[in-house]
């Protein structure tokens, strides 16, 4: 097929691979604007507290210092994922009530460079009353637990995932496994790190240059919480020094675009590596309740599951991937009878978002674990069951996924040649 | 207070007025302009991706002050591919796409580099050991190796350079 083609199935040279290699490419801290200032944002030091009073005077003195500002100069918008769920939106540019994790957004400051901007924030003074705080969504979940938002039981949403009749598929089932399974958080800890610079004029244009995978979804979002037109934001994502999702996330934009507009200067503001850790999104942590039912000869009958995001303070992307996490339990293995829950789980832990897969790991770990634990019940070559239950091309999967293509025999078969899979296995007893 | 030193980087000489606590990174990328050197965990010398050679041997640009790189000759990815050619190293990694996001990339061209100009022919160890600095999260390091290697292979056919 390569030679009929000049494109496909030939190596092309990258298009920026000469920028890069030769450090001439430009990322967003090799941008500096004339009259620049340099942002940083205050973090709360309780995971759970109330403002009750935040003194900027002193900092707003210090030489150097162009501009502080807290909630009270936001709009005081909340913001989501607004054009996929309108109905949470959750998350404040600066807390105006309380804090909900350690790290959340306090004020921010701009000022002539970074030595002045951290002098600045050490001077800001903000009374704290510390709540009680809660980590773990099961905790979190129960009658009596710390209330982060106003909802009940601190659960933001349910999605669900109900096909066929579980119960008849238990009942018709030889076999029937339980299983609790845990995944942690992880932190997408791209080399560059989040950032930012706003620029405005004398008419109130805004240009963003951005770190974000994601420019035309931040513009969006700053429309939300920012109450600015979108004619009057420009989005210039900046080369990308690696996401894997998580710079589908705001992070500093609103902020320095806020200080922009105070100043009428360029602010640049970047997360240090402490930030990146504390504050930005990480991959859900997950606790999977299962139940499986499958005959002796291997076919899948019937699935179970209740799925808890950690879904931290606020709620990003928890939405939807609490909807992934139940496509891929609903689609992978074939399975008619289905019966899914997931719950999104506010706790006062850095929130969740998108990262690589957008819950499809922690998802898979559980399932493939299983399948494990469902063969050596069955005392059975764990390779052949997954062949066994497998979906092909053209299946609809009990969520309503239409398979259009699908590898995964041809993928499982490969796998097993290329590792020897025949030789090595000897049966469960011998592992 | 400001002092001035006098270094050598990619070649030409330059004079710079620096605060003793600035680093040589923050010198290399604020007042030379050369932003090819980056900055990834903040001047922990955690992440690679401010390597520079200096005297020779790789060096986390965040972890030197400035104040002790003067009289000293510094190579930053600048300075490596010479009359618009790349450096063999370089040509490498394009070819064996061992860049992905290419924000290590830099460094991590570096830090080969200084091996390979002791040692034209290194073993796979010795490759491994001297890129071990430079952090990767779009996980490049098996094509990396790669591309080191054929450079070693090419280098050693050549008898070195």
């Amino acid at each position: 097929m390569s030679d009929a083609f000049s494109v496909i199935g030939k190596r092309v040279p990258r298009i920026d691979g000469v920028a890069l290699i030769t450090g001439e490419a430009k990322f967003l801290d090799d941008i500096v604007l004339p009259k620049m200032l340099y942002g940083k944002i205050l973090r709360s030091s309780y995971p759970h507290a109330k403002i009750l009073n935040i003194d900027t005077s002193k900092a707003e003195k210090l030489p150097g210092v162009k501009a502080v500002i807290t909630a009270a100069d936001t709009p005081k918008l909340r913001y989501g994922i607004p054009q996929i769920y309108d109905e949470i939106r959750d998350e404040p540019v600066l807390v105006d009530d309380k804090a909900r994790f350690y790290g959340d957004r306090v004020a921010a400051v701009a000022a002539v460079d970074m030595d002045t901007v951290e002098e600045a924030l050490d001077l800001i003074e903000v009374d704290y009353e510390v709540l009680p705080a809660v980590f773990d969504p099961e905790e979190a979940m129960q009658p009596g637990a710390p209330k982060i938002h106003e909802v009940e039981r601190n659960i933001a949403i349910v999605k669900r995932v109900y096909a066929g009749d579980v119960e008849k598929g238990f009942k018709e089932s030889d076999l029937v496994l339980e299983g609790r399974y845990v995944a942690h958080a992880q932190e997408h800890s791209h080399l560059e790190p989040h950032g930012a610079i706003a620029a405005t004029d004398i008419s109130g244009n805004i240009t963003l240059w951005t770190t974000t995978q994601t420019p035309f979804t931040i513009r969006r979002d700053l429309v939300k919480m920012l109450g600015i037109p979108l004619s009057k934001i420009n989005v210039i994502g900046t080369q990308c020094g690696g996401g894997f999702g998580g710079k589908n996330e705001v992070t500093v934009e609103p902020h320095a675009i806020l200080l922009a507009l105070k100043t009428g200067r360029p602010v640049k503001m970047i997360y240090s590596r402490e930030e990146e850790f504390i504050a930005s999104t990480i991959r859900h942590p997950f606790i999977f309740y299962s139940k499986i039912g499958v005959k002796k000869d291997g076919r899948l009958m019937a699935k179970q599951g209740r799925a808890i995001l950690n879904n931290g303070a606020y709620t990003g992307h928890g939405i939807a991937v609490a909807y992934y996490v139940g496509a891929v339990f609903a689609t992978l293995y074939r399975i008619e009878n289905v019966k899914y829950e997931g719950y999104v789980v506010y706790t006062n832990c850095t929130y969740g978002g998108a990262f690589r897969g957008y819950g499809n790991p922690q998802m898979t770990f559980a399932i493939e674990t299983e399948m494990d634990r469902v063969a050596e019940a069955l005392n059975m070559d764990p390779l052949k069951l997954r062949l066994i239950n497998a979906p092909v091309a053209g299946e609809r999967s009990a969520c309503g996924i239409f398979v259009g293509s699908c590898g995964l025999r041809e993928c499982i078969e490969k796998a097993a040649e290329a590792v020897g899979w025949g030789n090595k296995w000897k049966g469960w007893e011998v592992r | 207070m400001k002092q001035l030193i006098s270094l050598r980087v990619n070649g030409e000489p330059y004079e710079v007025a620096v605060e003793p606590h600035k680093t040589l990174l923050e010198v290399l990328r604020d007042e030379l302009e050369l932003t090819g050197t980056k900055e990834g965990c903040g001047g922990l010398g955690q992440c690679g991706t401010c390597t520079v050679i200096m005297d020779g041997k790789a060096v986390n640009s965040c972890l030197v002050l400035a104040m002790d790189a003067r009289d000293k000759e510094v190579l930053t990815i600048e300075g490596v591919a010479t009359a618009g050619k790349l450096h063999p190293i370089q040509q490498a990694f394009l070819d064996y796409g061992a860049i992905q996001c290419g924000f290590c990339a830099p460094g991590t061209v570096l830090s080969a580099k200084a091996l390979f100009d002791k040692n034209p022919n290194p073993t796979e160890d010795e490759i491994k050991i001297a890129i071990a600095g430079n952090l990767c999260r779009c996980t490049g390091y098996a094509k990396r190796k790669k591309a080191l290697l054929a450079v070693a292979e090419q280098q050693g056919k050549e008898g070195g350079r």
